[in-house]
């Protein structure tokens, strides 16, 4: 197993690397710091010169690429090019933070509620309760976060005034509430359940009904269990194994895919962050954040195949 | 291995049993009045084409098909005084396993996948017993020991995919046994077995009823096996019985002409071949709507007019019976058959 994960790594290090120089001459590309440099007339020349030489603007981007690469791999993450000068670490920090906060919960409760009313639909197929489902996750499915984000505001924020719109904080809040948190988190949490339930349990649904068909499960009738044990203990344990690596691959994916949904909440995340620094040029954070994106999705595919083989004996790492 | 079934008692009565299945092209009948007696520690064999209602049968008995598409529409099941057919689904869970077992066909995908085979056999018992997990476990060492599984504490931790075929098949008995139930129901137990296999699992099979004292419904497509360990045998078609005979009785006197097919149809004895029935020509009747008179009658060789209009009242004849119109003319199907093996 470690070594299965060791040579998983040594495989992706490669990888990394590839995507980290296509993301690097990526970013040069679209923001071009010398320019707008170059282009502000109110910054002296002699400030303009230093602040390139400081940045290394002026070498070759291949040297550039290897500084950044450099610094990148020892944590130095280096400088915001416009939040004046900040650290880009605890700037990326925190909206990891808040992004992978938002990514466990909203998939831990969509689990949760997709693995049960998955089963149920598939205990109880073509019933009503399996028709009202499959027709829900369709309209879950499909409706897109900004509509569903709006209406949510609307009606929860605007309408009844019971939560509260955007951001983390309320304004002025000072430090860390848990309750202000957690208001500040539903309705984005819930934007992204809908989508996420109505995936889990579609997919339960079908992992379930072909679980139910197998023999094993008319062995299990046979001993003389009980129907229920028959579904958890037989059905839900082996249906959920595709399911719940699903989760794992999403967790990773969705560190860098929320940018919709913290657009609309204005949620302080990866998503957000991300606009940002595209918009603003600021290469040193737009580099971090798509650097942790992807890592963050080779980490969750390798914990997805990792959990794969702890709950099915049947997978074994060559 | 003729066996005097007359003075044993019967452990489980079946009679004029009807399942249906919905499907999707109408009601299949797929059992349509079966009847027959389960003696103690006999093991009876049920041999019929593919389709011919044999597993509905079994399933039937233990209510253990899908209640959305099925149906017990008539005749009641036995066991003792409790007539089964009419038993709540609670009152099954008592019966199933520790009264009446079942051994599948493939135990690969038969037992579960992802619980140690150990912990399965466990699961059972501490159902139906009061035993403390760590008893139920020993327990199930004790019985992959019994089964002939080597090294049965360290194996009892494996998953069935660890397993050979054969040891597959062991655990698979070693489950049906754990409680000692009066009847074991093996539904082509062998079939998946490479053929060297297959004779030493039946051996372990026939072990098992020995010290449990339990009974055997043996499903099977093997005359082969058939020979070997039953020692009474029903001829299914088309969802009926349409003879029963004692093992010996088949072989030397078949009286139904399927039945003489069927042992035409049989290889010699030092042949192995698969699938030995597939070899009459013709296929049986639709289930969902079968034909009104003898079922067999449109394959069959010495069919008359009235064949295929009346449904041939079961003749009993000694210890044997058959639904025949000619069941008494004994040479007939010898001749019409022309039946080498027989030579
Ligand atoms: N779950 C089911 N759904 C629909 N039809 C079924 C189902 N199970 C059995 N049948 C039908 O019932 C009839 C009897 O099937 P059964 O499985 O009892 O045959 P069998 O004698 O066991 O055959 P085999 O030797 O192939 O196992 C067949 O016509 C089959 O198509
Ligand atoms: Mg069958």
């Amino acid at each position: 197993m470690l070594r299965y994960i060791l040579r998983r790594i040594a495989v992706t290090i490669p990888i990394l690397l590839g995507i980290s120089l296509l993301i690097f001459v990526s970013a040069r590309q679209i923001s071009s710091p010398e320019g707008q440099l170059t282009l502000n007339p109110r910054i002296p020349p002699e400030a303009k010169a230093a602040y390139i030489e400081a940045l290394g603007l002026d070498r070759p981007w291949y040297e550039q690429y290897l500084t950044w690469l450099g610094n990148f791999v020892t944590g130095d993450f280096g400088v915001s090019l416009v939040k004046n000068g900040q650290e880009v670490w605890p700037i990326v920090q925190s909206a990891l933070a808040n992004t992978l906060l938002l990514a466990v919960v909203s998939i831990a409760i969509s689990l949760l509620l997709g693995v049960i009313l998955g089963t149920v639909a598939a205990v109880r197929r073509n019933s009503i309760f399996d028709i009202v489902a499959t027709f829900g996750a369709f309209v879950a499915f499909s409706v897109p976060v900004f509509l569903s984000g709006l209406l949510l505001q609307l009606i929860f924020s605007v309408q009844l005034g019971w939560l509260p719109t955007a951001g983390i904080y309320s304004p002025g809040q000072q430090g860390f509430d848990l309750v202000d948190r957690v208001e500040h988190l539903v309705l984005p949490g819930t934007a992204l359940a809908l989508q996420l339930i109505a995936v889990y349990s579609r997919f339960m649904r079908a992992s379930m009904l072909e679980v139910l068909e197998a023999d094993y499960i008319r062995t299990a009738r046979s001993k003389g269990l009980s129907e229920l044990r028959v579904i958890s203990q037989h059905g839900v344990r082996t249906a959920l194994i595709p399911v719940v690596t699903r989760a794992a691959i999403d967790i990773g994916l969705i560190v860098g895919g929320l940018i919709v949904t913290e657009r609309v909440f204005q949620y302080p995340g990866m998503g957000l962050l991300f606009l940002d620094s595209l918009f603003a040029g600021d290469y040193p954070i737009l580099l971090a954040v798509t650097m942790i994106v992807v890592l963050s999705v080779f980490i969750m595919n390798l914990v997805a195949d990792l959990l794969y083989a702890v709950l099915d004996p049947r997978i074994r790492f060559a | 291995m003729s066996l005097d079934t007359a003075n044993r008692k019967v452990v489980l009565s079946v009679k004029d049993l009807h399942t249906d299945i919905k499907t999707e092209n109408g009601v299949v009948h797929a059992v349509d009045g079966v009847s027959f007696d389960l003696h103690n520690n006999e093991v009876l064999a049920i041999v019929g084409e593919s389709g011919c209602g044999k597993s509905v049968t079994a399933l039937s008995m233990l209510k253990l098909l899908p209640k959305r598409v099925s149906k017990i529409t008539q005749g009641s099941v036995m066991l003792g005084d409790l007539d089964l057919t009419k038993v709540s689904d609670r009152g099954m869970r008592k019966i199933r396993g520790k009264r009446i077992a079942m051994i599948f066909q493939d135990a690969l995908t038969g037992l579960n996948p992802v619980h140690r085979v150990g912990d399965q056999i466990a699961e059972m018992i501490l159902i139906h017993e009061d035993v403390t997990k760590r008893q139920a476990h020993q327990q199930a060492i004790r019985l992959l020991d019994q089964v002939g599984i080597p090294n049965a504490s360290e194996r009892a931790d494996r998953y069935v995919h660890e397993f050979s075929g054969g040891m597959r098949q062991r655990a698979m008995i070693a489950l049906a046994m754990a409680l000692e139930p009066e009847v074991l129901i093996a539904d082509e137990p062998t079939t998946a077995l490479d053929v060297t296999v297959q004779a030493q699992v039946l051996e372990v099979l026939l072990e098992v009823k020995e010290r449990i004292g339990s009974s055997i419904i043996l499903i099977t497509h093997d005359l082969g096996v058939v020979a070997g360990m039953a020692d009474r045998v029903l001829v299914m078609y088309a969802g009926r019985i349409i003879e029963e005979q004692s093992a010996n009785g088949l072989y030397h006197n078949p009286m139904h002409p399927y039945a003489w097919g069927l042992l035409n149809a049989m290889p010699r004895v030092d042949e192995v071949l698969s699938d030995h029935l597939a070899s009459i020509p013709g296929a049986p009747p639709s289930l969902i709507e079968p034909p009104k008179g003898c079922r067999f009658a449109s394959r069959c060789p010495m069919a008359e007019p009235v064949c295929e209009e009346v449904y041939p009242e079961v003749i009993r004849v000694a210890r044997s019976s058959v639904a025949c119109h000619f069941a008494d003319r004994p040479d007939w199907g010898r001749a019409l058959w022309n039946a080498e093996v027989m030579s």
